[in-house]
This record gives C-alpha cells, structure tokens and sequence, in this order.
C-alpha cells in the first residue's frame, strides 16, 4: 500500500469516527466519491473497530515476567530430569553449568551441561543449538567428547553428554609446567579430534585449554564442538567496528587470546580458524606464555592482527628449532599460508616426537619418562613396532646369512642403528620387505584413502600401487618369489586381493579374511577371519584361520578357536597366531600348517600379538606388554613341533619403546 | 546500587542508535539476563505481598542498566523499543512451545499454560498479533512501535508517548486504527480459512 492511500485512510477512519454512527455511511460515500476499494477498506477497519472489543488492550506482560522467571530453574541436587538424576555441581562457565548425573535406565554417569537461557530463549538459536548438537553427536572419535542426548528441563536446554574423569588442559597448565614430550602429546591428540571433525564438516570455533579435557589415563578429549556458534554474531563488520567491539565488549575480553585473526575480525572462518587456536594452545604449552598476550584487548587484537610472535625458542632455548617451525606454520596470520588440514599438522607433530624419541634414546641418558599410557596411544605405535618388525626380521635375515650354522645368542640390540624408510605424512603400517630386502610395501593414507605404497629401500620416492582403488588397501605382503603382493582390500565387499609387484593385474582370492601371509612354497595364503584393530579390545567373536589356495581359490579350514595374524613359519611346518582364550587373556600358539592341534606358545596375563618367524625358525618374535609397557620380545621354539625351548626374552633396541 | 555494565549497555545503545544492528545482539543477551534475574526476584516479592507490577520491572531493568547521566534522550527510547522485543520474543516462543507441548512434542511435559499463567485465548491473540504485526509496521512503522510497546512491552499510553516523543493522543489515534487494522486483518484470515 503507497503511503499516500494510507495517509487517506486514516483520514477517513478518523473522521468517520467522530461522527454518530447512523452519519458514517453518508459521509463515507461523499468523501470516496466512487472509489468503491477505498470505501470498502474504511468500512472493513470501521466494523473491526466496533467489534474489537477489547482486543490486544490486555498486554500478557505478566506472563512474560513468569515465562522468563521461569527460565531460570536451575536443578536441585537428586532432582530427576528425564532420565537423568542429578548428582552434584561439576563446573560453572561461560556456557553454562554443568553436572554430574546419573542416567538411570543405563546406569551409567554422564555430564549435564545446562546452557544459559540467554542463549537458546528465541526459536531460532534454539534450533541452531539442536542442529549443532546433533552434527556434534555423529563425530565418534577417542578424542572427541561424546555427545548421548539434548535435552529440555523448563526453558532450560541441555546436553547430554559423556562424563570425563581428569582436568581441563588449563588446570593442567596452572598445576605445572608441561613438558615437551607432554605437550607434543597433548597436542597430537587434539589434531586427531580435529581431523576428525574436519572429515564431518564441522568447525569447533572455540579451541582453548578450558575446552581440552584430560583423562587420568592420559587420553585428551575436546569438548563442545559447535557450541561456540551459538554466541557468535551474525553479521561481518570492518576491521574498525570489529576493534570497537572487542575493546568495549567486556564478554570478548577473556577469548580473544585463542582466536583467529579471522574470526578476530568476524570474517567468514573455515576449519583453519581451529588449527590457528590450537597453535595458541600449544605455544602456551610449550612456552608458559601466550604469543599475542597484553593487558588491554585492544592491544592484545593489534598484536594478533599486526605483530609476530616471539619465537618459542626465545623462551627456552632447549626447544627444537622445528617446534618453532611448526608453531609459527598454526600460527600464520594468512590462512592461505597457515596448515591447511589438521592431518598436515598431526603428521608434522608425530614426526617431531618420533624425532626427539629418538634422537633421547641414542643418547646417553636414556630416562624413563614413559608412563604406563592408555592403549590408543600405543596403538598409533603399532606401526613403529611393526616397522621394527620388519627391520629386525631384515637384520637378522642379513645375520643368518653371513653366518650359516652359527648360533646367535641373545642379540644386544642396543648398538643398532635406525634408519627410516619412510618420510611422509601421516602413518605408514603393514611394511613387508620384498625377499631380495630391495623393496618396501606398505599401507599409508596419504591419499586420502588407505593405499599401498611401494619404495625401494633407502629411495625416497614412494609409488602407490593402488591409487585407482577408493576402497581401503591395507596389509601387503610379498610372496616369497618376490613377484606378487597380497594384500586386503575392501573394494567389492572386502577379501584378500593378489596383485604383482608393481600393482598389475589385481584379482580377488578371497571374499574374505585379513593379515594375509603366505606359505614358503608361495602355493597357499593364510589368512584371519577378522581384522586386529585394538588388541586389547577385540570382540569376543572368534576368528578362524583359513588357508587359501592361491591357484585354485580352495580353502581350507586351520584352526578351530580364536585366532588373528597368522605368520607362516619359514620351513612351512606351522602356522604362528595369537588369540583369546576364554578369561580374556591374549596368547601365542602355533598350529601345524596341516591343521591340527595348536600348541601353546606363552600362557600368561601379559598381552602378545604381531608373531613373527625368525628367518632360521627358531624363534619366534612378538609385541607383549610383559615388561609394562609394549614392547618387542621373542622367545626359542622348535619349528617342527612347536615345542617352547625357553622363557620369553626382550629383545633390547636402542628405541625409547624398549626400556624394560 | 547501579550496575557495573551500565557503561556498557549506554554504548551498545548508542552504537545501535547510531545503525551498528550488530549492537543489538550483544544487548539481548544482557538485557534478557538482567530481565531474567529481575522477574524470578519480582515473583518471589510476589508470593509475599501478592502484586506484580510487570512495567516496574522494565523500569528498574533501565534504571540499573542504562547510565543514567547518559544526555541522549533516545536511548531510553531504543532501550525500551529493545525490551518490548525482548518481551515479545519471549512470550512468542513460550506461546509455541506450549503449542508443541499440547501436541506432545516436548521432551518433557509441563503443562506451560498454567506455568506462565498464560490463557489458551492469551496464547492464540499473541500469536495471531505476532503474525500481523510485521505487516503493519511495514505499512506504519509508528503504529507497529506503538502495538509492540504497548502490548509486548506493557508500557501505558503516557509511558509509550513519552518513549516516542510525541503527544499521549497521537498514541490514542494511531492505537485505534492498529488496533482496527490488526483485527481485520486476524479475522479477515479466520474468515478465509
């Protein structure tokens, strides 16, 4: 409607108004003079006048002072809610108080993050909130706090979520200073969580120490992923508004120290805005000390925006001139040059601790600061173990060979030296080592996907074998001739997959099995009904063992109870494994290649897995955790028989992993 | 005793006026907390003399967050215009959470209307109004002030006049035709449907 008619109408309404009831019509004819629309629409608000009543004269005022007195139940200790009963106060903070409930159909105790009414009053924060909520909930990661449920108590909304024992990363840091091992460590494992959170699509936007939890048992679990988002305004403004408001606003005060400079500025952010505040963490790990630290914000907000921050070195000079690279690649105040995905950052992260292990156990104080750790984090060192696997089974190989018939006695290990094969991203598994030792396959997931890799040994350039497979290719091991690899593969339903040295010619064997390991006459492949992820978590399911001739696809059938990773002995008479036995534990045994009855290798409480035949077969090696922490042991055995000839002995290594 | 933040809540009322909307953001949530805390104090005033005077509580919402030697005559216009919204959101939002509670969506029932002390004739007029009054202002943007202050806000014709600037019969004029347009157009949409 143009202003002009409006203007009219209320003219007429009023005029009209004025005068007796019975003149209206009279007046209202004269003065639209034929315009029958507007003669209409005055009538129309005339009539709804009279019958209005008393229409909106009544405000609900008073029950909005109830509907937001209301707003404010907090709960009271024992309160049921829903499911939940509350047990005590855990925290209070910027979003919200949290407590420690019971949920009392499972039994179990989860934590109850009530938010600020403030934050989900109108509906469509409120389904901002849900909608994260829920993205949150679908990242099941070990470093990522489990989210069970959102819930409402009144007006109050809260989320339901997993319950942590330990202290947040900012407890930590004001207990003590962190050590560079500690901190690294830390430090992985958040780049773990955010990787994942990366592959889902979801931004945490809040990454500091009061969102880092640790576990007592060493874990790191983030929490709060997307929640940030519900106190961020929507609006961009330029860098002169964004200033204004960081400096008067007193809520920005405490958090700009981990913010972006894009997010600083309330510019459009991506997931890099979470690797800049997990190089703000970590600097304040390493160093004691915030990079962009002031006392005013507006000062802190100019550093951050406009001045470098002083090398990590600067603070002690102990650092690894490496930290300080990686350190300022986070901290990189144009995105484009910063880390561009967490895994880039992990993997650079990994491979400095994996430096310093090293570089510390060829020195001459080998200190134990190796805590007895949660099993995730030895897990990702499974392939460090299986690469020693590899090195150690070359070396002795190699050993053997230039002395035929003699008798190696306990080898000291410790005068060995380590060479890397590999130098990539991200985690290399699975090595085997072509028989003539020129060649190296192995599993990595450089390309986004597992694939496997191929690279001559002591060459740098690695070649992937199986780029054109989107599946995961995992598990490669050479057959003895050198010609083909064998490896699992989870294209077409999953199996064991054959294919040649340099990749060609890929065909299934099997539609099944994992850890595929061929016999000395390369005539059969062996292979586990189910995959070894964490060995100390299996399922309870049993794996069989099945044989798999190569020719003809026939398989038969090796054992009858539990067992994974079968190693074929050198002289083809016996299969290696390990498996579960009923109370739980996790043994040795081998079982004649014919079938048969399996003898046992080691009956104790210690976990052993990842068997592997000496080349002479007559002993066999393995990862056990006998001495406290995983390490690599082997033991004497009759290769015919089975027949155990002695204790488990350590096999010493100048590796940090195998101090015993 | 005045609070610590009255600075504060004085410039993002300054910025807003000024047309920085983003101001508006960080108000709401000071406001909505001060609001909060005010109405669970005023209700347990309530239980004990038996009144509630919900435009005292607006009133004293000002009074402590507003500085009050603040010489701009229009922040105490725009802080009330805030709080009308504010109200309006919340009552809106109770109004549809009650609905979806009476469908049986809720997690866990309550029964919202006696909780609020909200009328099944309260809830539908506040959401019918709800739905119009955009339209108005659109057409009138004074005459949309005038019913979101009036209603939502609970101010009287006097309050509303002053807040405004002009004379308490305007506010009567302009009160009457919205309150003539927004029923036609409420039950012009009933007779439709």
């Amino acid at each position: 409607m143009d202003n002009e008619r409006w203007q009219l109408i209320e003219r007429l309404f009023h005029s009209a108004l004025e005068r007796d009831a019975e003149d209206r019509s009279a007046f209202l004819s004269e003065a639209c003079a034929g315009d029958a629309a507007l003669l209409a629409e005055v009538e129309a608000l005339l009539r709804a006048y009279d019958s209005a009543g008393d229409f909106i004269e009544h405000s609900p005022q008073e029950a909005a002072v109830r509907a937001l007195s209301e707003s404010s139940d907090a709960p009271s200790l024992n309160q049921q809610i829903g499911p939940y009963r509350i047990v005590s106060l855990l925290g209070k903070g910027g979003m919200g108080e949290v407590y420690l409930a019971e949920d009392t159909r499972l039994g179990r105790k989860v934590a109850l993050k009530f938010l600020p009414p403030r934050f989900t009053y109108n509906t469509e924060q409120l389904q901002r909130f849900e909608r994260e909520a829920r993205a949150a909930s679908a990242l099941n990661h070990p470093n990522i706090l489990t989210v069970y449920d959102i819930g409402q108590h009144g007006n109050t909304h809260f989320i339901a979520t997993e319950y942590i024992e330990g202290e947040t990363l900012r407890q930590r840091m004001t207990a003590s200073k962190l050590e560079l091992k500690e901190a690294l460590d830390i430090a992985i494992q958040i780049a773990e969580a955010l990787s994942a959170a990366l592959a889902a699509g979801i931004i945490h936007r809040d990454i500091k120490p009061e969102n880092i939890m640790i576990r007592r048992d060493g874990y790191v679990k983030v929490l709060d992923f997307g929640l940030a988002k519900l106190t961020e305004r929507p609006d961009r403004f330029g860098d002169e508004q964004a200033l204004s408001m960081h400096t008067q606003s007193r809520m920005v005060m405490g958090t700009i120290n981990y913010m972006s400079p894009e997010q600083a500025l309330s510019r459009e952010i991506d997931h890099r805005t979470d690797l800049f505040s997990m190089g703000i963490v970590l600097y304040e790990m390493v160093t004691g000390e915030l990079p962009f630290k002031s006392n005013s914000a507006a000062a802190a907000f100019d550093a951050l925006l406009n001045q470098a921050p002083a090398p990590v070195t600067d603070s002690d000079s102990t650092l690894p001139v490496e930290l300080e690279r990686i350190m300022s690649k986070a901290i990189e105040k144009d995105r484009e040059l910063r880390y561009q995905t967490a895994s880039h950052l992990h993997a650079d992260l990994e491979r400095l601790e994996r430096d310093i292990d090293s570089r510390m156990s060829f020195g001459a104080t080998a200190r134990s600061r190796f805590k007895k750790k949660g099993w995730g984090e030895w897990i990702a060192k499974a392939s460090f173990i299986t690469t020693l696997l590899v090195i150690l089974a070359a070396s002795l190989y190699s050993l053997l060979r230039s002395a035929p018939g003699s008798e190696p006695g306990a080898p000291d290990w410790r005068n060995a030296t380590f060479t890397p094969f590999t130098n990539q991203p991200g985690e290399e598994l699975f090595p085997s080592l072509s028989p003539d030792g020129r060649s190296l396959v192995y599993a990595s997931r450089a390309g986004g996907n597992w694939d496997i890799y191929s690279q001559r040994a002591g060459g740098q350039t690695s070649i992937n074998l199986t780029k054109d497979s989107t599946d995961n290719d995992t598990h490669p091991v050479f057959s003895p001739d050198g010609e083909l690899i064998a490896f699992r593969s989870d294209r077409q339903g999953g199996g064991i997959f054959i294919m040649g040295a340099t990749g060609e010619n890929v065909r299934r064997l099997t539609d099944f099995g994992y850890n595929p390991a061929w016999s000395p006459d390369g005539k059969e492949i062996i292979c586990a009904a189910a995959r070894t992820r964490n060995p100390a978590n299996r399922s309870v399911i049993p794996s069989r063992l099945w044989a798999i001739n190569v020719a003809t696809g026939e398989k038969r059938l090796i054992t009858e109870g539990d067992a994974v990773q079968p190693a074929w002995s050198p002289h083809g008479h016996r299969i290696a494994y390990w498996g579960l036995q009923k109370g739980g534990q996790r043994d040795l045994w081998t079982i004649p290649a014919t079938g048969g009855e399996p003898v046992q290798v080691t009956d104790d409480e210690a976990l052993d897995w990842n068997p592997a035949w000496s080349p002479d077969g007559k002993y066999l090696y393995f990862a056990s955790d006998r001495s406290g922490s995983m390490n690599l042991w082997r033991v004497a055995i009759e290769e015919e028989s089975g027949k155990v000839l002695g204790q488990p002995e350590a096999v010493r290594t100048p590796s940090s992993y195998s101090q015993i | 005793m005045e609070n610590p933040s009255s600075g504060h809540v004085t410039r993002l009322l300054n910025d807003w006026s000024d047309g920085d909307s983003t101001a508006l953001d960080e108000l709401m949530p000071i406001l909505y907390d001060e609001l909060r805390s005010l109405a669970a104090h005023y209700l347990r005033r309530e239980r004990a003399d038996h009144t509630l005077q919900p435009t005292a509580l607006v009133h004293e919402a000002y009074f402590r967050l507003v500085d009050q030697n603040d010489v701009h005559w229009q922040n105490r216009a725009h802080f009330f215009g805030v709080t009308a919204q504010m109200m309006r959101r919340v009552l809106i939002d109770h109004a549809k959470s009650h609905r979806r509670a009476k469908r049986g969506g809720g997690i866990i029932k309550v029964d919202l209307d006696q909780a609020a002390g909200l009328s099944a004739e309260q809830v539908s007029e506040a959401l019918a109004l709800d739905d119009v009054l955009d339209a108005l202002a659109r057409i009138d943007p004074r005459k949309g002030k005038i019913v979101e202050l009036r209603y939502f806000g609970g101010l009287s014709v006097e309050e509303t006049a002053e807040v405004l600037g002009i004379s308490p019969t305007t506010v009567m004029r302009d009160w009457a035709l919205a309150k003539a347009w927004l029923y036609n157009e409420i039950k012009g949409e009933n007779d439709n449907g």
